[in-house]
């Protein structure tokens, strides 16, 4: 098997955010320290023949170079890596610079037609787009690529390997992206291992159409990768034992900053002596699944409050009350009524104007309806193309004529207010004031409807329940009682006892609110009490221990978007290491799809997991200096091997990490006999 | 068709049943009447706004407004026009092609 990295840069670019100053002495260091078989100098849209070649005289004992380029290619500038073979050095020179000229930011790409231009016979190259890796090639430009598309550049174990199961996906390929410079501290474990004697692109070509060719590790197929330098571990579950100062912490952080996207659960101890402290913590922890939830929720409340916080019905009423007064005396002034006040146009009320919103509404989802690509023959067999664009034509007409209407009416108002104004002017007789009865009416229908709500929203309920493993999550609501429960909600010190007293008058307690010192924004925070209880499944509240198991169970769930999975002693944190079957069984499924690493210097624990492999450090003296030494295999192997050769017997091994105590170990005493023989 | 006529110091407008009537008779749609005449047709004729042959001191307040405006329209009907007759004008264009 060859070991190949087919992306590295080594020359900073525009697409660089941030700038590097390439080391060909930390080049060769990497290839290697990970013995690296063959490479190619990928850089963004440019070729430097100059330094490809210096490359290829100081790396010429130790590995193939091939040159190579990056390309912005199709619709979303995706990256497309291409590999040529050493032969036509300045032809693939002149090529690339024509690729340089045209590509001058990180948004301009070639089309297809373009690169068929530049490059001629595509099948003299080897191509590789960004598959599962980010800018993506879009599928049209794939689609014309055609057969000249076989494989594709991913970014994670755990993509690799979906990829091999995946019939449609193509062979996947795993690579560093790697910009080596003077102050590199970790150099990536990305790499792929291909089945193939002669490096050439012809040979290339035809093994990389083949998923069985390619693989994560030299000897063990894609059961195991190289996760850091000189460590083979397993794609599944794995297990570190070893004791204390052995060199397992150490381990653990080199395979973090080694690997990116990586969940580190550290250890943590939920079991505080304090309850009032152990309830804050723990509270904490719910409090965004509240709030998220809490949003939600009253989303539409909140929308509500929105539209009737501006309303203020005192000032309508008294509006009101300055219409009527003005409306009497201008009757009762009759003789007043001069030439001004005569004119039809001194008493004119504006037009009212109409809202498009409805009909706007209506045109773009008849426009939503013709421009569907989802479901669309569904939409096509029950409605005709035709049939929808006469709709919509007569929809756009139908809102061109009441646009047109609305404007000239416009026009009207605003000669009617600028006339009364200068007619007032001259006026004796008293105006009469403008009063829109439609909004005092609406006002006051859109008050009563808010207090129904916040009044029913006040009435206790249960508003959500979910199961998680053994656990049941119980959101729920109810009334406030006290100016506590406002504090609790905003959390700054106000004066909330007289807004609390109104609590049952909605209205009211509206504007008791907006006397006090929180953002408008806000508001529907205070019309109901929100709590989230978790109870187990006997339906009682959590112990110390039950509330720790829920926090990692909840932990190891948001793994899920990473990529590597990172657990130290999560024994720690548990008094009765047997309620760890529900955090077992999450990490096994956890297992199926990516690499996870338990760390533990209690065997009990890792046993009991069942891990793929076993990795076991210990720390001996060698002529007064320590050494680390890390033994590695599978359970069900006699014993550990490290890389010098030495080795240790499983069974010494779990009887050495031994700190449960003899109760524990008999209790195992039976999977310990199983070892041994 | 002349439809502000000014005439012995007041100001006469042209109603939509046919006759003249002075100015302090004009109303909300009366006036929207002659908004839409203004748009829609290209023969609309109206009286020079003179201060000083229009005696009628109300009479002087309405026209005055009216007659700016009106002119102001006038001169601008095409882009008046375009703000409702270009609406949805991609969309229209797009299926209908």
């Amino acid at each position: 098997m060859k070991k190949i990295d087919f992306h590295i840069h080594t020359k900073q670019t525009f697409q660089d955010n941030n700038g590097f100053i390439f080391s060909r002495q930390t080049l060769k260091k990497y290839v290697e320290d990970r013995k690296i078989d063959c490479i190619a100098i990928t850089n963004h849209n440019i070729f430097d023949l100059i330094q490809f070649n210096e490359i290829r005289d100081y790396l010429s004992s130790i590995c193939v170079v091939l040159p190579g380029i990056e390309i912005n290619v199709g619709q979303n500038a995706g990256h497309l890596l291409c590999v040529s073979s050493f032969e036509n050095l300045l032809d693939f020179e002149a090529k690339c610079k024509k690729v340089s000229a045209k590509i001058n930011s990180a948004q301009d790409s070639l089309n297809y037609d373009e690169l068929v231009s530049i490059f001629d016979d595509l099948s003299k190259y080897l191509w590789i787009p960004h598959s599962a890796k980010k800018p993506r090639v879009d599928m049209s430009f794939l689609k014309k690529m055609g057969r000249n598309i076989y494989c594709g550049e991913v970014q994670n174990v755990k993509d690799f390997k979906y990829y091999l199961k995946d019939e449609s996906k193509p062979t996947p390929l795993l690579f560093s992206d790697f910009r080596p410079h003077e102050e590199v501290k970790a150099f990536p474990s990305r790499q792929t291992y291909i089945d193939v004697n002669d490096i050439n692109i012809s040979s290339l070509q035809y093994v990389l159409r083949d998923k069985a060719k390619v693989a994560l590790s030299k000897n063990e197929g894609n059961e195991k990768f190289e996760v850091i330098s000189n460590l083979e571990i397993s794609t599944g579950l794995n297990v570190v034992l070893g004791s204390r100062s052995s060199g397992k912490t150490y381990t653990l952080d080199e395979i973090y900053n080694a690997n990116d996207n990586v969940k580190y659960i550290e250890q943590f101890s939920l079991l505080e002596k304090d309850p009032k402290k152990a309830d804050q913590l723990f509270e904490s922890t719910l409090s965004d699944e509240k709030s998220n939830f809490q949003k939600e929720y009253l989303s539409e409340f909140a929308d509500v409050l929105d539209s009737i916080k501006s309303i203020d019905l005192e000032q309508n009423e008294r509006k009101l009350e300055e219409y009527l007064d003005s409306l009497m005396k201008c009757a009762f002034e009759n003789e007043r009524q001069d030439v001004f006040s005569k004119c039809a146009l001194w008493s004119e009320e504006p037009f009212y104007i109409n809202n498009l919103d409805n009909l706007r509404k209506l045109i773009g989802s008849v426009m939503n309806l013709l421009e569907a690509k989802d479901y669309r023959d569904i939409i096509d067999r029950h409605l005709s193309k035709n049939a929808l664009i006469e709709l919509l034509s007569e929809l756009i007409f139908a809102i061109r004529k009441e646009q047109e209407l609305i404007k000239k009416k416009t026009v009207v108002n605003e000669l009617i207010q600028d006339i009364k104004k200068q007619l007032n002017l001259s006026t004796a007789a008293t105006n009469i004031v403008d009063f829109d009865i439609a909004k005092y009416i609406l006002d006051n229908k859109k008050v009563s409807i808010f207090q129904n709500i916040a009044l029913s929203l006040q009435k206790p309920k249960t508003l959500n329940e979910s199961s998680y493993n053994r656990f049941k999550t119980i959101i729920s609501s109810g009334p406030l009682e006290q100016a506590k429960d406002l504090k609790d909600i905003y959390k700054k010190n106000l004066k909330y006892a007289d807004a609390i007293k109104s609590y049952r008058h909605p209205y009211t307690y509206l504007k008791q609110l907006k006397e006090l010192d929180i953002p408008s924004a806000d508001y529907y925070l205070a019309f109901a009490k929100i709590s989230i209880s978790i109870k187990n499944e006997y339906d009682a509240d959590l112990s110390g221990g039950e509330r720790a198991e829920y926090k990692l169970l909840h932990e190891i769930d948001s793994a899920n978007n990473y990529d590597m999975l990172l657990i130290d002693e999560p024994e720690s944190s548990f008094d009765n290491l047997f309620l760890l079957k529900d955090v077992n069984s999450l990490i096994k499924k956890l297992a199926d799809k990516m690499p996870v690493i338990v760390v533990t210097h209690n065997s009990t624990v890792g046993m009991s997991i069942h891990p793929d492999y076993l990795i076991y450090t210990k720390r001996v003296i060698v002529n007064g200096s320590p050494i680390y030494k890390r033994f590695c295999g599978a359970p069900s192997d006699k014993e550990l091997v490290d890389i010098s050769g030495d080795t240790v017997s499983t069974y010494e091994l779990t009887i050495d990490s031994l700190e449960a105590g003899k109760e524990a170990y008999l209790e195992r005493a039976e999977s310990y006999e199983k070892i041994r023989n | 068709m002349k439809k502000f006529e000014i005439k012995d110091g007041c100001v006469y407008f042209l109603s939509s049943n046919g006759d003249f009537l002075p100015i302090d008779r004009l109303n909300k749609s009366e006036l929207l009447y002659l908004v839409n005449d203004l748009i829609d047709s290209d023969e609309f004729v109206m009286d020079e706004f003179d201060d000083g042959l229009i005696k009628n001191a109300a009479h002087k307040i309405i026209y005055k407004s009216i007659y700016n405006k009106f002119i102001e329209l006038k001169t601008n009907k095409k882009a008046f026009k375009e703000q409702y007759n270009t609406l949805f004008e991609d969309a229209l264009n797009k299926y209908n092609a």
